[in-house]
C-alpha cells in the first residue's frame, strides 16, 4: 500500500514539476469557465431562470464544471496507451505492483493537483466577479455530493483504462480517443447541463454513463433531485462501475495476450 | 514566386502521404474536429428553445460569430500550422537546416506541416455558413459579404502575426512554448459575439489579444453593425502587427545561437 | 593556380552561457541573481582553403570545430573577425551562397522520419530549383556510388544508422555543392561503414574538385583523407599543414598517439 502512496506522492511532485504544461491546462479551464460565465449571464439578463436553473445555480453549474471537470476528467489515461505502444509497460508487468492500482494512483495524484487549483480558482473568481454561489442548504446534500463524485471519478478512471487499453491493438489509438473525450465531455454535461437540451435527446443520453460524470454530481449539489433520484442515481453508478470493472478486465486481460504475442 | 508554390506543393503531398500512414489515427482526429462543430450547433439550437435572442442576436446571428471563429481558426490553422512544431524544430536541429537552405526560414517553419485535414473540415463549415447567410434577414448584401471575406482576411492577417511572434518567442528563449496554446485558447472566446463580455473584456479582446476583431468584426460587418472607425481600426491591427512580428521575428533569428553539440 | 575558397581572417567566437546553480536552492537562487560565463569557443582562428582541397579539422570534444565549421556555413555570427566562402559572408546568408554549399552534421539528418528518402529528394530539388534533368543524372550516380538503390523507397526511419547516413549524403549532394561542410560524418557508424563513407567522400572529392572541410575526433578518417589537416584545441589553431608534417613535428607513431601528445602539451600550457 505504502508504494502506492510513494508513486502518488512522486507524481505530485512532476506534476509541479511540469509547471508549464499545468499551468497551461488551467488556463484553459479558466478560459472555458469564463466563456460560459458570460454566455448564462447574458441569457439569464432579462429573464430569471433557464431550463429550470436560476441564475444562482446557473453560475454555480459552471464553477461546478470547473471543480469537477478537473476532478473527472484530467488523468494519465493516455499515457497508458503511450506506455502500451512504447513497449514501457513490459517494465511495469515485470515489478511487483499492479498496474491498475499503480495507474489509479498516478491518476489520483494529478487529479487532487488539478483539483485544487480549481478550488482556488473558483474562490478568486467568485470574488472577483461577485458571485453568489448557490450552497447547499441540507448538510446530507454534501455526503451525497461526494459519493456521487467518488463515483464519478471511478468511472472516468475505468473509462479512460478501457480506452487506453486501445493501445494494445494499434498505435494509432490517438485520433479516435480524441472522439471518444470529446462525446464524452459533452454527454456528462461538463459545458452545460443537460436539461438544456431536448427531452427525447436527454433521455438518450441517461442511457449512458457519462451524464453520472458531471451532471448527476453537479444536480446533487444544486439539490434539484429529491432523495429517491438521488438514491437511484449512486445506484445506477455503482452498477455502471461493476459494468466498467467487468470490462476493464477483460480488456486487460485479452490485451496482455495480445502483448505478449508480439513479444512487445 | 513559382519555387515557394512547388516547394508547398511538395510539402502538402509529404504532409499528406504521413497521415495516410496513420489512417485510424488521422480519421478520427478529422471526425473529432467535425463532432466538435455539430455539438456546438446542436448546443446552440437547444439553447434558442428556451429564449429568442442572446445578447440582442438571433440563432442565425449567434450561429454566424461560432462559423466565423471556425472559418479564421482553421484558416489560421491551415496556413502556419508548421509554428506548433517550431521548439521539435529547433530541439531536434531541423531549424538549422532550415537557416542554411536557399529558402525563407519562416515560410518553411509555417509549412513544414501542412494538414489537410483542415481542408476535409473547411468543407463542411463553408457549406454551413452559407445557409446560414441566406437564412440571416436581409439575405447577402453584395457589399457586406465583400466587407465580412476581407475582414476575414484581415483576421488571418492578425493570426499570422500572432504566430510569428510565437515562433519569434520560441526561437530566441528556446523555453518558451505554450504560448501558442494561450493565443489559441482565447481565441475560443471568439465563439460568441463579444457583446457578452463585460466591457474590460471586450476591451482586452479588442485591443490586447483581437479576437474580437478578428472573428466578431467579420459578422458584424455581415449583419451591419460595425462601422468605418472600427473596420480602420482593423486594418491598422493588422499591418502593424504583421510589421511588428517579422520585426521580431528577424530579430530572433539573428539572436539565435544554435543548440551547441 | 587553384582559387581561394574558404577564408577565415581572426575569427572568434565567445558565447555568454548561464550557470546553473545545482539543487533546489541553487535554481530558486537563479530566479533572483543570474551568473553568467563567458565561454571562449574560437578564438582568433585563421586559415585559407584552396579549390578542391580535402581538409580535416582534429580536435578534442569543446575544441571548436563545430562551432567553426558552423559559422563557415553562416548558423553563427562570429564574435569578431572575418570570412569568406565562395566571396560570400556566410552568416548575411544569401541564396546564392547557399546554393553552393552543403553541411553534413553527423547523427543527424534532414530526411523526413516517416516517409522514404526519395521524399526528402524530391523536396530539396524544389528548394535548390535543380532542375528536372540534372535531379534525374545526379540523383543516379549518387545513389548508384552510395549503393542505396533499392533503399529509396523504404521509411527512414526502417533505415539502420549505416544506410541512413548514405542516404543523408545523397540527399545534402544533389544540388552538386562546390562546398562541403561536414560535422563528425563518420560518427556511430560501424567500421564497415565509416570505409565506404570514406571512400565515398575521397570519390567525391576527386570527381568534382568539391573542397571539403570535414570535423573528426576519428583519427582514421583524417588520415584516410586529408591531405591537409587542421589542429584545433581550446579554441586556438595549433597547427595547419600537411599530414606528413605532423609526425615530423611531433614525431613517428600511432597517429592517435600523436595526437594525444600534441593536444596534451598544450593542456599543460
Amino acid at each position: 500500500m505504502k508504494k502506492y502512496w510513494f508513486v502518488y506522492s512522486l507524481y505530485w511532485q512532476e506534476g509541479l514539476s511540469r509547471r508549464a504544461s499545468f499551468f497551461m491546462e488551467r488556463f484553459r479551464s479558466l478560459v472555458v469557465l469564463l466563456s460560459f460565465y458570460y454566455l448564462w449571464s447574458a441569457l439569464l439578463t432579462h429573464r430569471t431562470s433557464f431550463a429550470g436553473y436560476d441564475r444562482s445555480q446557473m453560475i454555480t453549474y459552471v464553477l461546478g464544471m470547473n471543480i469537477l471537470r478537473s476532478l473527472v476528467f484530467a488523468g494519465k489515461s493516455d499515457e497508458i496507451a503511450w506506455e502500451i505502444n512504447r513497449g514501457v509497460l513490459s517494465g511495469y508487468l515485470l515489478k511487483p505492483v499492479n498496474f491498475m492500482a499503480y495507474a489509479f494512483s498516478r491518476d489520483l495524484s494529478e487529479k487532487s493537483i488539478n483539483l485544487l487549483s480549481a478550488l482556488i480558482e473558483v474562490c478568486v473568481l467568485s470574488k472577483v466577479l461577485g458571485i453568489a454561489i448557490a450552497w447547499p442548504h441540507r448538510w446530507d446534500t454534501w455526503v451525497w455530493f461526494i459519493m456521487a463524485m467518488a463515483g464519478a471519478v471511478v468511472m472516468n478512471f475505468l473509462l479512460s483504462f478501457i480506452v487506453g487499453c486501445w493501445g494494445f491493438w494499434t498505435a494509432e489509438s490517438g485520433g479516435p480517443r480524441f472522439c471518444l473525450e470529446l462525446l464524452l465531455e459533452f454527454s456528462a454535461g461538463a459545458f452545460f447541463p443537460l436539461s438544456v437540451l431536448s427531452r427525447p435527446l436527454q433521455a438518450f443520453l441517461q442511457k449512458l454513463p457519462s451524464p453520472y460524470l458531471v451532471f448527476f454530481p453537479l444536480n446533487i449539489f444544486l439539490e434539484k433531485l429529491n432523495p429517491t433520484q438521488i438514491t437511484y442515481g449512486i445506484m445506477t453508478q455503482f452498477l455502471w462501475i461493476l459494468v466498467l470493472a467487468g470490462g476493464t478486465r477483460l480488456v486487460w486481460m485479452r490485451g496482455l495476450n495480445a502483448y505478449a504475442a508480439q513479444g512487445s | 514566386m513559382g519555387k515557394y508554390l512547388r516547394i508547398w506543393q511538395r510539402l502538402a503531398v509529404m504532409g499528406f502521404k504521413i497521415q495516410t500512414g496513420h489512417p485510424l489515427s488521422s480519421s478520427g482526429y478529422l471526425l473529432g474536429k467535425f463532432i466538435r462543430i455539430v455539438f456546438f450547433l446542436v448546443f446552440l439550437v437547444a439553447i434558442f428553445k428556451h429564449t429568442q435572442a442572446l445578447a440582442g442576436y438571433s440563432l442565425e446571428q449567434v450561429a454566424l460569430f461560432f462559423l466565423t471563429f471556425n472559418i479564421v481558426d482553421i484558416l489560421a490553422q491551415l496556413f502556419f500550422r508548421g509554428i506548433y512544431g517550431i521548439r521539435a524544430l529547433i530541439r531536434e536541429g531541423d531549424f538549422d537546416y532550415f537557416l542554411i537552405q536557399p529558402v525563407n526560414v519562416l515560410y518553411r517553419v509555417a509549412f513544414n506541416t501542412v494538414d489537410f485535414l483542415d481542408v476535409v473540415t473547411l468543407i463542411p463549415v463553408f457549406v454551413i455558413t452559407w445557409i446560414v447567410f441566406k437564412r440571416i434577414p436581409g439575405g447577402i448584401q453584395p457589399g457586406r459579404f465583400c466587407l465580412y471575406i476581407l475582414l476575414c482576411l484581415n483576421g488571418m492577417i492578425i493570426a499570422l502575426a500572432i504566430h510569428i511572434a510565437v515562433a519569434a518567442l520560441a526561437v530566441l528563449t528556446q523555453e518558451l512554448e505554450n504560448t501558442i496554446w494561450i493565443y489559441r485558447d482565447v481565441m475560443t472566446l471568439g465563439r460568441f459575439p463579444s457583446d457578452i463580455y463585460s466591457s474590460k473584456l471586450q476591451y482586452v479582446l479588442i485591443f490586447v489579444i483581437p479576437v474580437t476583431v478578428m472573428i466578431s468584426f467579420p459578422a458584424k460587418a455581415f449583419l451591419g453593425r460595425l462601422n468605418l472607425l472600427w473596420i480602420f481600426h482593423a486594418v491598422l491591427m493588422a499591418s502593424l502587427g504583421l510589421w511588428l512580428s517579422l520585426y521580431f521575428w528577424r530579430y530572433a533569428t539573428r539572436k539565435y545561437t544554435s543548440v551547441s553539440s | 593556380m587553384p582559387a581561394t575558397v574558404i577564408e577565415a581572417v581572426a575569427l572568434s567566437k565567445h558565447f555568454r552561457v548561464m550557470q546553473k546553480a545545482p539543487g533546489l536552492k541553487g535554481a530558486l537562487k537563479g530566479l533572483f541573481s543570474r551568473v553568467y560565463r563567458d565561454v571562449h569557443a574560437v578564438k582568433e582562428i585563421s586559415f585559407s582553403i584552396k579549390e578542391g582541397e580535402l581538409v580535416g579539422f582534429l580536435g578534442p570534444n569543446g575544441a571548436g570545430k563545430t562551432t567553426s565549421l558552423k559559422m563557415l556555413s553562416g548558423l553563427l555570427h562570429p564574435s569578431s573577425g572575418q570570412a569568406h566562402v565562395l566571396g560570400f559572408v556566410p552568416w548575411h546568408r544569401e541564396r546564392r551562397f547557399q546554393k553552393q554549399f552543403t553541411m553534413v552534421m553527423g547523427q543527424r539528418t534532414q530526411l523526413w522520419w516517416d516517409l522514404p528518402a526519395w521524399d526528402s529528394f524530391l523536396l530539396n530539388k524544389e528548394i535548390f530549383e535543380i532542375p528536372d534533368a540534372e535531379f534525374e543524372t545526379t540523383a543516379k550516380e549518387l545513389t548508384r556510388l552510395l549503393e542505396i538503390e533499392d533503399l529509396l523507397e523504404i521509411p527512414v526511419k526502417k533505415l539502420s544508422l549505416g544506410q541512413r547516413m548514405k542516404a543523408e549524403l545523397a540527399c545534402s549532394l544533389l544540388h552538386s555543392p562546390k562546398v562541403l561542410l561536414m560535422d563528425e560524418p563518420t560518427i556511430g557508424l560501424d567500421v564497415m561503414m565509416q570505409q565506404k563513407v570514406r571512400q565515398f567522400i575521397l570519390a567525391y572529392n576527386q570527381r568534382r574538385k568539391a573542397t571539403i572541410l570535414l570535423t573528426s575526433h576519428n583519427m582514421d578518417d583524417v588520415s584516410e583523407l586529408c591531405s591537409r589537416v587542421i589542429l584545433i584545441d581550446h579554441g586556438r589553431i595549433l597547427f595547419d599543414g600537411p599530414l606528413s608534417e605532423i609526425h615530423k613535428r611531433y614525431g613517428d607513431g600511432k597517429l592517435a598517439d600523436v595526437m594525444r601528445t600534441v593536444f596534451s602539451e598544450q593542456r599543460v600550457h
